[in-house]
């Protein structure tokens, strides 16, 4: 009788599909490197990518960029005279110029600042209004998403791990908060606010937080509700590790981390609503650097599109760019994360 | 299917109070001499006559008493007998910044954002939905790409970078559509205001030039307040229709031979729309909280101008009025969404 494991083909190494695990892969782990390598393989979000870290590094380096006039609060835009109407790009700039950065001169042959995109009425700088107001929006936009998302979960997870009457009771909360239309609501709040804060970027901040997090938190309850009665949870529970314990170490890492991914490609259209209340007139102060006031600069001057487009042109095509940047990056992710998707996606 | 309507009915009223008290809290915020505009016209001019009115009205009062006297009024401390105040009976105070009674402006106002909100939402759900099970049947071909590009630029095109790139070149510059509500000839003209809504009353009272100087006001507030939720009502039921598409029984129904037309109108279509219902209810809060930046941008006298107006000039009485009666506006909307869903969903309609 012949030996078994003769008949058998060895198990040698070309017998089984091994697969290299990069030092990467293995440092992000299985489910996060298949995001990391979906985002970077498509090119959709690879300009996406490339779009939010221009404008990382764009907030990063402003005052390399355009230094500030105003050292002691370097947000405010320089404003180069009073007069209403706007001046056109190329512009000399007379009063109070920034110093020249080192790439000026090179760049544009001439050791002048000059209006790069022009001025908008009142003179302020448009350029300036743009490079700040992108420190601005990434410094907003993470605030906000960072708080929404603690308070969503927060919510979220204690209401669907305890469940009966304080999930009832949570998820009403939930559903009042909801009822307003959201910028009517955001709206009040930062009126009720600016009195006792002062002008500045906490009373819209605090308000679009203060009316953001439902939504979080009505999308991370459901998946822990899901995660919740898997038989690893009943295993700690028998072991007799305490609820929270449960809930913030195997029960809220297993469910969110999909969630806490997409939901951070929402910070596009926070910064958008944040430039909105700006526009409306809530919040900052005329002349601080954030895209909302250098929209309502154009908004306070409508006149003849082919003579004054730069007013509007320059920061529209700004904002359109950052959001684009986070929508092309959070529509890929939701394709790769998307369980009924996931044979689609190439691994 | 009773079940369902009685529970959703139930948690109404739950939904309301919670909305009133945290309205409520965001007055207390305020402190007692701003919230005096709830009773007094006018700025007290020093602190004694502020005194004053905080005993008189009772603006010190521990924060239930107060929520209640807000809720259902308060006697009259000047009248004997009679009640002020109280939004229950229709009583919000004073608005400041326009030197009249909230409930005034809200009269005033109201119509104005009706109208646009409406010309806004019809052709949405009338022709959106169609548009979006076009570009589904006929995935990958034209209609399909060119609502997918719509829907990505629409996504990225901030509302407020829009309405004034439209205004630059279409009021400014080619001056086609103006600005405001109507003109001022308009303005001047005598005729019967039935329903407050231009268009509807021009038609009543047979003036079609009114008719159509008050269309010509509306195209780009509608633009601009629409277009993003024209993007993501096709994409939403795009893909709802395109998930329905591919579900065994459409196949099945295919597969016994019934005829395409079919299949689509009477065994995709009904599936596929439940979830574009339950987005109706979300496009209509877009809507109502979108107007206030088109409103503003276009100096459309509605409720969205002057709740930014009034905000502006922390006049916090007259935005928190105009803030409850959308929320109200909006929960009564999703009350019909709800029962619209229930007639939709054979899983409810049949239980």
């Amino acid at each position: 009788m012949k030996n078994a494991s003769e008949s058998l083909t060895p198990l040698t190494e070309e017998a089984i599909p091994l697969r290299e695990i990069g030092r990467l892969e293995r440092f992000l782990g299985p489910e996060f490197y298949r995001i990391f390598r979906g985002v970077l393989t498509n090119p959709l979000s690879v300009i996406g990518v490339g779009l939010i870290t221009f404008f990382i590094l764009v907030a990063i380096l402003a005052p390399v960029i355009i230094p500030p006039v105003d050292t002691v609060n370097p947000f405010m835009i320089p404003r180069d005279g009073y007069s209403a109407a706007p001046k056109p790009p190329g512009t000399e700039w007379v009063r109070r110029a920034p110093e020249l950065p080192f790439w000026y001169k090179p760049l544009t042959g001439k050791d002048q600042w000059v209006h790069i995109l022009g001025t908008a009425s009142g003179q302020w700088d448009i350029f300036y209004g743009l490079v700040w107001g992108t420190r601005t929006a990434i410094i907003v936009g993470v605030i906000i998403e960072g708080v929404t998302l603690a308070i969503g979960i927060i919510v979220g997870s204690v209401a669907a791990f305890y469940g009966g009457w304080l999930d009832e009771i949570l998820m009403r909360i939930t559903e009042i908060f909801m009822a307003f239309p959201f910028i009517f609501a955001a709206l009040t709040l930062s009126a009720v606010l600016t009195p006792r804060l002062g002008k500045g970027i906490w009373p819209p901040v605090i308000a679009i937080i203060a009316f953001g997090w439902m939504s979080y938190a009505r999308l991370i309850r459901g998946d822990i509700l899901s995660i919740r009665e898997r038989d690893y949870i009943m295993a700690a529970r028998v072991v007799g590790v305490s609820d929270l314990r449960i809930l913030f170490k195997h029960i809220v890492p297993n469910a969110i981390y999909p969630t806490l991914v997409l939901a951070s490609m929402d910070i596009g259209s926070l910064v958008i609503l944040f430039a909105a209340l700006s526009f409306l007139g809530i919040g900052t102060e005329v002349g601080y650097a954030d895209w909302g006031q250098v929209i309502s600069f154009a908004r306070n001057f409508i006149s003849v599109f082919t003579k004054y487009w730069y007013i509007i042109v320059y920061p529209g095509i700004t904002l359109i760019l950052f959001v684009l940047g986070w929508n092309l990056v959070g529509d890929a992710l939701r394709d790769i994360m998307d369980p009924k998707m996931r044979g689609q996606v190439r691994r | 299917m009773i079940n369902y309507i009685i529970r959703r009915l139930l948690i109404m009223p739950i939904t309301l109070f919670g909305m009133t008290i945290l309205i409520f809290l965001m007055l207390w915020v305020l402190g007692p001499s701003a919230r005096s505009a709830l009773y007094v016209a006018d700025i007290p001019k020093n602190e004694a006559v502020m005194k004053g009115i905080i005993l008189k009205y009772g603006l010190d009062d521990p924060i239930y008493v107060q929520y209640w006297n807000w809720l259902v009024g308060r006697p009259d401390p000047d009248n004997e007998g009679e009640t002020i105040g109280g939004i229950l009976r229709g009583d919000f105070g004073y608005s400041r910044s326009f030197s009249r009674s909230v409930v005034e402006m809200l009269k005033l106002r109201f119509p104005a954002t009706l109208e646009l909100t409406l010309y806004a939402f019809l052709p949405i759900i009338l022709v959106g939905v169609w548009l979006g099970v076009q570009a589904a049947v006929r995935h990958n071909q034209w209609i399909d790409q060119l609502a997918r590009i719509f829907s990505i630029v629409g996504y990225s095109f901030p509302v407020f970078v829009l309405g004034i790139l439209l205004m630059m070149v279409f009021y400014a510059q080619l001056r086609w559509f103006p600005v405001e509500r109507v003109s001022d000839w308009v303005k001047l003209t005598e005729y019967t205001k039935y329903t407050g809504l231009v268009t509807v009353d021009a038609l009543l009272n047979g003036r079609i030039d009114i008719w159509f100087d008050a269309m010509r006001h509306l195209v780009l507030p509608i633009i601009t307040l629409s277009y993003t939720s024209w993007a993501a009502f096709l994409r939403i039921t795009r893909s709802s229709m395109l998930e329905t598409l591919r579900q065994e029984y459409v196949t099945t129904a295919r597969a016994k031979g019934v005829a395409e037309k079919d299949v689509i109108n009477k065994h995709a279509r009904p599936n596929a729309l439940i979830p574009v219902a339950t987005y109706s209810g979300i496009t209509v809060a877009y809507l109502l909280g979108g107007v206030v930046i088109t409103e503003t941008i276009f100096n459309y006298p509605g409720m969205g101008s002057a709740a930014a107006d009034a905000a502006s000039r922390f006049d916090v009485v007259t935005v928190l009025a105009f803030t409850l009666v959308t929320g109200l506006i909006l929960i009564l909307a999703n009350l019909v969404v709800d029962l619209l869903y229930a007639i939709l969903d054979p899983r409810i309609r049949l239980s």
